[in-house]
């Protein structure tokens, strides 16, 4: 009787015991590593020469370096720098009279910022098997034109359509518009200055 | 424009100076039953090929969201969210998250573009700052307005305390001082430029957004010492965002 109910006793002492054997959770640390550990390719260094139409004063290269940040797959913000030097007017040409503006003040250059959106990423087909990544990206921004002695507030509003020739390297074809007031013939008046550039474009 | 392209150099030099060291190429294989690997880092670019579980990856490099991966002597690029599904040879895994949020409490360096109003002219600035703690940085700060009677061009160095820094959205203010540029728009009399002297105060509020990204607006007051009898005043709004280190 007595051992019978030492079993018991026994059994009910042990079995959380066994219980609890059961549950055995593997104790290993599982380590994490951080994307960071990866080389990151976000920004984007430009040159590119055009021809710049700057109202009134006929067409005359452009040349500009682009330095941008990749926000994310689709947004981007970039520093410009552009530079051209304005020709004669057509009523310089024709009256002979003396020039409007001196060789220095003919310089025209801006430089801004500007806020980019990549709208139809995709593949060019260079031929039937051979394919290139492409993207055309629409931005708008502002800046300053230093021009004709003044320095006024310009918007940039523009589309780049960008070819990636390798993963690092791109071919850029950007075509622009310099928003800014001219005061430069008496009367104020808003110009619209486009410009159409060819360049190369590298990630790093 | 010579200051502005410096501060830009300050820009670059300083994520330059926050890529890591070392960044070598590592090995992984697939844990999932398969990931997708396209022709390119973007939405729009068709997935080429397939790499099935157990199969070995190298990443190469990063961009933005995307992954450059080498898959059988071919260079693809895989989904940032992808990495959850690969493992490296000593069984380690990716942690993906957007929320750097411990980061941005750490973070030392701050540079920032501004746009906003500038006593009724349009105004932008470019900033660069070095946080001393979490609580207390210092920024320098070029900006330059446009407006029908003059152009102005400040540079300011500031102190900004925020009070909550470990709120997502957090309150700060400081003072400031610098020095102001005012070239008058004249079209026939030449005037000569006026360099005046400015103290400021600023409150505003910081909100951190994503990875390392933080958007900022801001209301300043500026005080413009003349020689004349009275000083003048300056409102400045703002709203922009930086980028830290």
């Amino acid at each position: 009787m007595e051992t019978w109910l030492q079993r018991i006793f026994l059994v009910l002492c042990l079995a959380p015991v066994w219980a609890g054997a059961q549950q055995v959770t593997p104790d290993i640390e599982r380590t994490i590593i951080n994307e960071d550990v990866l080389d990151s390719e976000n920004w984007l260094l430009g040159v590119r020469a055009g021809v710049l139409s700057i109202e009134d004063f006929g067409s005359s290269a452009l040349g500009a370096l682009q330095l941008s940040y990749q926000i994310n797959e689709d947004f981007y913000l970039s520093a410009e720098y552009a530079f051209a030097k304005a020709g004669r007017t057509s009523f310089e040409e024709l009256s002979g009279a003396a020039p409007l503006l001196t060789d220095e003040q003919r310089k025209w250059q801006y430089y801004g910022a500007h806020v980019g959106y990549m709208l139809l990423p995709g593949e060019v087909f260079l031929t039937r098997d051979f394919a290139l990544n492409s993207g055309l990206a629409l931005f708008a921004g502002g800046g300053n034109v230093d021009f004709a002695g003044d320095k006024v507030f310009a918007l940039h509003l523009g589309s780049q359509f960008r070819l990636y020739a390798t993963d690092w390297l791109a071919v850029e074809l950007t075509f622009s518009d310099y928003i800014f007031e001219t005061t430069i013939l008496a009367r104020s008046k808003t110009t619209h200055n486009l410009s159409l550039s060819l360049g190369l474009a590298l990630y790093f | 424009m010579r200051s502005f392209v410096f501060a830009l150099l300050v820009l670059i030099g300083s994520s330059l100076q926050a890529k890591p060291l070392l960044a070598e190429p590592l090995q992984v294989t697939v844990q999932t039953d398969f990931v997708n690997l396209h022709s390119g880092p973007g939405r729009g670019y068709p997935i080429v090929q397939v790499a099935i579980k157990q199969e070995r990856l190298t990443l190469v490099s990063r961009r933005q969201d995307w992954v450059q991966v080498e898959f059988k002597q071919q260079r693809y690029w895989l989904a940032r969210t992808d990495l959850m599904a690969l493992q490296s040879e000593d069984g380690a895994r990716f942690s993906v998250s957007d929320d750097k949020l411990d980061a941005y409490r750490q973070r030392q360096f701050e540079a920032g573009v501004a746009f906003g109003d500038f006593n009724g002219s349009s105004y932008y600035q470019l900033s660069v700052s070095y946080l001393f703690s979490e609580f207390v940085q210092a920024e320098l700060a070029l900006g330059q307005a446009n407006g029908q009677q003059a152009d102005n061009l400040s540079a300011e160095l500031s102190i900004y305390l925020s009070p909550m820094p470990h709120w997502r959205l957090s309150p700060y203010f400081g003072i400031g001082g610098g020095v102001l540029r005012t070239t008058p728009r004249t079209v026939l009399v030449q005037t000569p430029d006026r360099n005046n002297t400015l103290a400021s105060s600023e409150l505003g509020l910081r909100y951190y957004i994503s990875r390392n990204f933080i958007a900022r607006a801001g209301y300043r007051r500026s005080v413009i010492v003349t020689d004349r009898n009275d000083n003048e005043e300056i409102d400045t709004w703002k709203l922009g965002f930086s980028v830290f280190f």
